[in-house]
């Protein structure tokens, strides 16, 4: 049996729910409290050692990098969404990569400063940095990345937001799906994050018709909406 | 088959990713330079194949690739010559697994390699000169990023935590290279090409974390990789930065 452990529907684990409804794959969801900080005790650093969340496992293999489990299930149980074609793979692997990079963290920081108290922020930055073992982030990140974001760093955040979301819109002036002419796991990862920028920057999905006609028929077809539903909190 | 060109700079990092896989596939290829101590990767006739300013790009068959390691995979699936992606589901997690940890590692040695190497060479550039090809850079946060390193350098205490990030992850891969003699298990795949390229040069970078007694398992990886033909073959024709690497495979004896 596949589980995945998981706590809110972020874009990672709604990605992951959404291709295993895709590839019919029956899993059990296992729950962990990260408002109690469980992501950072030893049961769940046996599967992920950095705190990783979602962890997606099949057997004895715990997958904590969100955007290979997706990869996984994908060549493992779902070939119709990971093309054989190297060339479209590239697209599928480098197309996910680059919306990751340019949604994914500008998501979070935007979503995270939205939502909570700066006396919030600073309290869960202590209690990270009490937690033993933990990497800090490294490279150009580590000058800024323990401290409060700016309004540079905002504004930073949100043009990377609306050049991913640019990506994805001339993509899909020019085709119905993403990569290669099929529904694949570009069409999933980038549904994932689309869905969370909606939450933070509604303006500029509803301001991209292509865009907003592929959200359509992606929550269209089957299981997609069963999975945000599904990964809802309680 | 059509003939293949990777536009990129030495056969390093990101760089030398698509170097070293071609090299290990045995695949002919025109290497066409692009000198980053120079920005020559935001030049109009860049941008114009690759509109990010990043490098490598490779140009296969009218399709241009931008992204270093899914490159890698095309390579493999492509061309003829030994398997460099198992075909295990869950052997390519583990494979594209270790390639992000090199990676996210590579962020702290991208900080050491500037303090040491590209950070001087920059400064030494004449102002008026740095701003125009700063002024080129495509995004908005590598502008910034290229302009602050530029400017200043970094303190002990970044120096420090970078070090000490790098050594951490020496320790990883010791630790897992003590299992298996490639990172993934028996046989040499792209994780090993994808860290080699990144790390291959620590004992000179970082020798305290780097060396025989505290990584002895990383360290005869690290000899394994410089003995195989494709990597010599890439140091002994690269410009800039072979002949350090030679030195390196000599002092871990290897016969270059």
């Amino acid at each position: 049996m596949i589980a995945l452990h998981c706590d809110a529907p972020t874009p990672d684990t709604v990605k992951l729910i959404v291709a295993l409804r895709a590839a019919a794959l029956g899993h059990e969801q296992v729950s962990v409290d990260t408002a109690a900080y469980a992501h950072w005790e030893a049961p769940h650093r046996a599967l992920a050692p950095q705190g990783q969340l979602p962890v997606l496992v099949d057997g004895d293999l715990a997958m904590p990098e969100a955007a290979f489990a997706l990869q996984y299930i994908g060549e493992a149980y779902a070939p119709s969404l990971a093309p054989k074609d190297p060339w479209l793979w590239y697209e599928v692997q480098a197309l996910n990569q680059q919306i990751d990079g340019a949604l994914g963290p500008a998501v979070n920081l935007l979503g995270w400063t939205r939502e909570t108290s700066i006396e919030e922020r600073d309290a869960h930055r202590a209690r990270l940095a009490s937690i033993p073992h933990r990497q800090k982030p490294a490279g150009w990140h580590a000058v800024w990345a323990d401290a409060e974001a700016n309004e540079d760093q905002l504004a930073n955040a949100r043009e990377k937001v609306e050049g991913g979301l640019a990506q994805l819109e001339a993509r899909l002036a020019a085709a119905e799906w993403l990569v290669g002419g099929a529904f694949s796991l570009a069409d999933i990862n980038a549904f994932a994050l689309v869905r969370a920028v909606r939450e933070v920057m509604p303006q500029s999905v509803a301001a991209r018709p292509q865009l907003a006609a592929w959200l359509g028929r992606v929550e269209a077809l089957a299981g997609a909406l069963d999975a945000v539903a599904f990964a809802a909190p309680a | 088959m059509s003939a293949v060109a990777v536009h990129s700079w030495e056969p390093n990092s990101n760089s030398g990713k698509p170097l070293f896989a071609l090299a290990e596939k045995g695949v002919e290829f025109d290497h066409v330079y692009v000198d980053i101590v120079k920005f020559e990767q935001h030049a109009p006739d860049y941008l114009a194949l690759n509109p990010a300013g990043t490098v490598p790009t490779m140009v296969h068959d009218r399709h241009v690739f931008t992204e270093s390691t899914p490159m890698c995979e095309y390579i493999d699936a492509t061309f003829p010559g030994p398997k460099l992606v198992p075909d295990d589901p869950g052997a390519r997690y583990k494979m594209r697994e270790w390639g992000r940890r090199t990676d996210l590692a590579a962020a702290a040695l991208s900080v050491l390699g500037w303090h040491m190497f590209l950070g001087p060479m920059v400064r030494a550039m004449d102002p008026a000169e740095l701003e125009r090809v700063i002024a080129r850079i495509p995004t908005k946060e590598r502008r910034i990023a290229w302009s602050t390193a530029a400017k200043s350098t970094f303190t002990e205490q970044q120096l420090a935590d970078a070090r000490a990030r790098v050594g951490a992850y020496v320790m990883e891969l010791d630790t897992q290279l003590a299992r298996t003699p490639y990172l993934i298990g028996q046989e040499y795949t792209l994780a090993d090409t994808v860290t080699f390229a990144n790390f291959y040069a620590l004992p000179m970078t970082v020798p305290d974390y780097a060396n025989r007694e505290k990584a002895p398992h990383y360290m005869d990886w690290l000899k394994r990789i410089y003995a195989r033909p494709a990597t010599l073959k890439l140091f002994r024709t690269s410009r800039s930065l072979g002949q350090r690497a030679l030195e390196i495979a000599a002092k871990l004896g290897v016969a270059a």
